[in-house]
């Protein structure tokens, strides 16, 4: 498999130091070399001066004439220091006195008396040092130019020993950066390579363990990752075990309607249907299959409602007034069985929302149905419409016991019921189905006391629908 | 022998006195926690079957009132929670059973039956007094072999006085002990009970004697 390309803290890192590393020994280099030069052409300039000074010390004055008495051992002892060849030469104002003709003298006419001065220049065609210096002759108006030549070889090896040592020193510093670089990487990763696998040890088995990852080793520079990632997981812990406590409370739900089937079948059986009591018991059983459907239709809508893809379905124009008047029309029939009265008040004027009418045909439903089922015999179900300037409204206002204030913080809780005895069935689901589709739409409630402070009446807000639209319904 | 349903789930409760009342017990239901242990300490209940999710006063708390006061009668937690914590935690506080809903009836059955008994102290599911033996399991009286034809109420009747056997049994016990609160009892329901279940045992059976204006006795 070929990896794609992806940035490497190995390379990078490396990258960063070794690439100054080798511009410094770069610089180094050349400033080196300059040096090595400078020092081996002083030593040896030295060395050549003491060669000049040892003949120009032979130059004297013999009836008039000027002479140079060189001892052979005296060159030798010049010439024995190294392999290169030695020239000299002694002048008196350019006229040749000894030595070998036509060394190049030019540069040194300046020289004053006592003087020394060096040169480079080419001798028979190789490249050499020349040293040279004035001096005063006794009885003699000019100067004599003394003139030592050396052919460069050996200061040339000197030069490139020391160089090359210098190089070899640079490539090993270099090489060692490289190394520590390398271990330096290796030794700081080394902590999150130990976070993957305390997270690879996680596994499935035996469910996810979600509990935040060690970050006690994990370095500075690695830190914010691995708290987000333990922020994820909290996250996700939160997640699966709301996800959880739902579905061990729906399962809760459904054990009571089904010990209730067990129970009443069991008598259905026992006393045969034809029987008052079997008929009752028969009755019961219908009943409990009621409230296994309804719990199981809550528990759709619930899940349905939590589905994210649901809110981004564009909104549509609802016209809260017809909506709101059709799905009372459907849950009539269930009031008037129960001996209870329904009312609408319709606003007078479009009452326009932004939302879907899927969604909010399912909101105003629970609500009636919950007006309706907690409420009293004789009592009332009135559904209004009101639109003011920033908002629309649908009111459910019941006649029911209302919600005592100790309980208005956790009715929109999944199946949270407010204890009472002899109470409808029921499974704390409607308000939490409202709550969540309201989410989904934008829309706020509002639980308020109804009228003369009795009963509950429940507000629904919704966005209003943009004015341009709003001319076509 | 009487039972009384502690379940604020109306037609759960219907089911499950309708069954015992089938069995033979007399039933009383109650639907709320705070008087539930108020009368679970009143009457001679032989059975207390316990809902956990009450309105107001959970079951725990009612169990625990009940057993702070000392009553021994036998209590039987019967609720939709299924976690072992909660298992552990009504055991703990003096529960005698578990049983989780959805339940098999016949199981329910055998567990109140069994519960009955431990309660009477007599753990044996076959109760002898002399030619008379009361079978608990198969819910039936035999007399020298041959079982006998008992209404409900002659039933219960016999059945309390045979676990008392030799015993006096107050006319005010017997009374509470055949009957649910809800029930129309005439003023010599029990005179009436007692002569029928002689009747029935004949001459030969075993002799249940009047005590004036204290009670009644199984000769054994």
């Amino acid at each position: 498999v070929i990896a794609t390309w992806r940035p490497s803290l190995r390379r990078t890192l490396l990258t960063n130091l070794v690439a100054p590393a080798i511009v410094l020994a770069m610089v180094l280099g050349i400033g080196g070399m300059l040096l090595i030069q400078r020092v081996v052409q002083t030593v040896h300039d030295r060395l050549l001066d003491g060669s000049v000074l040892a003949i120009a010390e032979r130059v004297g004055v013999e009836d008039g004439e000027l002479t140079v008495d060189l001892p052979q051992v005296a060159l030798g002892m010049l010439e024995s220091q190294s392999h290169d060849s030695i020239y000299y030469s002694v002048t008196y104002l350019g006229e040749l006195i000894t030595g070998y003709k036509d060394l190049p003298l030019s540069g040194f006419d300046r020289l004053k008396a006592g003087e020394t001065g060096h040169r480079d220049g080419a001798y028979r065609g190789k490249p050499v040092r020349i040293g040279a210096q004035a001096r005063q002759v006794f009885g003699r108006p000019g100067l004599v130019l003394v003139a030592v030549a050396e052919t460069v070889q050996a200061r040339r090896a000197v030069e490139r020993e020391m160089l090359i040592g210098l190089a070899v020193l640079e490539a090993g510093l270099i090489g060692l950066i490289a190394c520590l670089g390398w271990y330096a990487v290796d030794r700081g990763l080394r902590p999150l390579g130990e976070l993957k696998q305390e997270i690879d040890a996680r596994g499935i088995q035996g469910g996810p363990n979600l509990s935040p990852l060690d970050l006690s080793r994990v370095p500075q520079e690695a830190l914010a990752p691995a708290l987000a990632v333990n922020s994820l997981l909290k996250r996700l812990d939160l997640a699966i075990e709301l996800v959880r406590r739902f579905t061990a409370d729906a399962s809760h739900q459904m054990r009571t309607p089904l010990a209730i089937l067990r129970t009443h079948l069991d008598l259905v059986r026992r006393l045969g249907s034809e029987t008052p009591a079997g008929q009752s018991a028969l009755n019961e059983v219908d009943n409990a299959i009621n409230r296994l459907e309804r719990l199981l239709k809550q528990l759709v809508t619930l899940a349905r409602a939590d589905e994210q893809n649901i809110a981004q379905s564009p909104a549509e124009n609802v016209d809260l007034n017809d909506l709101a008047f059709n799905v009372l029309l459907e849950r009539a029939p269930q009031a008037f069985a129960c001996d209870i009265d329904v009312q609408f008040d319709r606003f007078d004027g479009p009452a326009v929302v932004a939302g879907n009418s899927v969604l909010i045909g399912e909101l105003l439903a629970n609500l009636i149905d919950n007006a309706i089922r907690y409420n009293r015999p004789g009592g009332m179900v009135l559904v209004r419409a009101v639109v003011d300037v920033t908002a629309a409204r649908i009111e459910v206002e019941d006649t029911g016991p209302g919600i005592p204030e100790a309980h208005v913080a956790r009715v929109f809780e999944r199946f949270y019921r407010i204890p009472m005895a002899n109470g409808p069935e029921g499974s704390g689901l409607g308000l939490a189905i409202v709550k969540a589709l309201s989410d989904r739409l934008g829309a706020q409630i509002v639980l308020a006391p109804g009228p003369e402070g009795r009963g509950l009446r429940v507000s629904v807000s919704f966005p209003l629908a943009k004015r341009n639209s709003e001319s076509s319904s | 022998v009487r039972i009384l349903i502690v379940e604020d789930d109306a037609a759960m409760a219907r089911g499950l006195a309708e069954r015992l009342k089938l069995s033979g017990f007399a039933v009383d239901i109650e639907s709320d926690g705070a008087s539930a242990a108020q009368t679970a300490l009143l009457e001679p209940y032989s059975l207390i079957i316990l809902d956990i999710n009450l309105p107001n006063v959970s079951g725990f708390e009612v169990l625990h009132k009940i057993r702070q006061e000392r009553s021994t009668v036998p209590v039987m937690i019967l609720t939709a929670r299924y976690a072992v914590g909660d298992k552990v935690s009504g055991l703990d506080l003096g529960a005698d059973d578990y049983l989780s809903k959805p339940f098999d009836i016949a199981e329910f059955d055998a567990r109140v039956r069994a519960l009955v008994r431990r309660g009477q102290g007599l753990p044996n599911p076959t109760l002898i007094c002399g030619p008379l033996a009361f079978d608990r399991a198969a819910g039936t009286i035999t007399l020298s072999g041959r079982p006998l034809e008992l209404r409900r109420r002659e039933f219960a009747v016999l059945e309390v006085l045979m676990t008392r056997a030799g015993r006096l049994v107050s006319k005010e016990r017997l009374i509470a002990e055949v009957f649910g609160f809800d029930e129309a009892v005439a003023p010599n329901a029990a005179e009436l009970y007692v002569g029928r279940v002689r009747q029935k045992l004949g001459p030969g059976g075993p002799r249940i004697r009047t005590v004036r204006g204290l009670g009644y006795l199984l000769e054994v």
